[in-house]
């Protein structure tokens, strides 16, 4: 058996950063009841470019895109299951979860923290898997 | 509308890490038919603190964790799938695959490690997706 292997942007022409930007990578792919986002920076849905405030502004507006990156395929935060979120600096870690939590204030997904170099002084970019088999 | 998550724990309360340190997240969640665990540190069995030690110390604590949080959703590191372990120096890597390989003896998962920061001077952190 094979699953087909679907894949589903943002309606937003100005977040497709994959499509914008001439990337090898698609915003999201979807199999079976899985769907798989790629990791998403802080990008402006007015003008599509980078944003670089301070790092609460940097992953409410990844946070937000990628609620409508979902949003625009039918589905919803909600059915998020887990996130890895990277931060170019652990000091701000404590800022991010500020953000975090407004977003998934009950029942929130499993997710996973971890300091690395981000790419063209990103400070943060997260990454997700949602099950929408329930949907 | 309150999401339909499954989300799941561990049998000791004081070994859930996200509610011993107060962060908005799930330990792991049950999705079809995976289960998504959130990346664990190395907490002492006792006592839920951080048990800060070498890599090896630290993966051991991990992975013996990771089992009974996977037991008590009834699955087990026997149908873990993908690992993801970052390491907080991959000069470390040896000692990673020493206290990492007795826990997957026969047909260990996929694995990806990275080199990484981890909060508050932990030296392990490794995430699983099991069958549930």
């Amino acid at each position: 058996m094979r699953l087909p292997r679907t894949i589903h942007e943002p309606s937003n022409p100005a977040l497709n950063v994959s499509r914008r930007q001439g990337r090898p990578h698609s915003p999201s792919v979807r199999v079976g009841d899985y769907v798989f986002v790629s990791g998403m920076v802080p990008v402006s849905p007015e003008t599509g470019e980078r944003t670089q405030g301070p790092i609460a502004d940097q992953v409410a507006t990844v946070l937000s895109n990628m609620k409508h990156l979902l949003e625009s395929n039918g589905w919803s935060l909600d059915h998020i299951v887990r996130l890895n979120i990277t931060l170019a600096n652990m000091l701000e870690a404590d800022d991010m979860w500020r953000v975090f939590r407004t977003f998934f204030p009950d029942n929130p997904p499993a997710a996973t923290l971890m300091g690395m170099q981000l790419s063209f002084g990103n400070l943060v970019e997260i990454e997700c898997v949602a099950y929408v088999g329930d949907k | 509308m309150s999401s339909k998550r499954n989300a799941i724990t561990t049998a000791d309360a004081r070994l859930d890490i996200p509610k011993t340190f107060a962060l908005p997240y799930a330990t792991g969640v049950k999705a079809g038919d995976f289960i998504f665990l959130s990346g664990l540190i190395a907490v002492d069995p006792a006592t839920g603190e951080r048990a800060h030690g070498t890599v090896v110390s630290e993966t051991r604590l991990i992975l013996a964790h990771m089992a009974k949080i996977l037991e008590a959703s009834g699955s087990s590191l026997g149908k873990v799938v993908k690992t993801t372990v970052w390491l907080h120096s991959l000069l470390e890597l040896e000692d990673l695959n020493r206290a990492y390989q007795p826990f997957f003896a026969a047909a260990p998962p996929a694995r990806t490690v990275c080199g990484a920061r981890i909060n508050n001077g932990m030296k392990v952190q490794i995430d699983c997706i099991a069958l549930a």
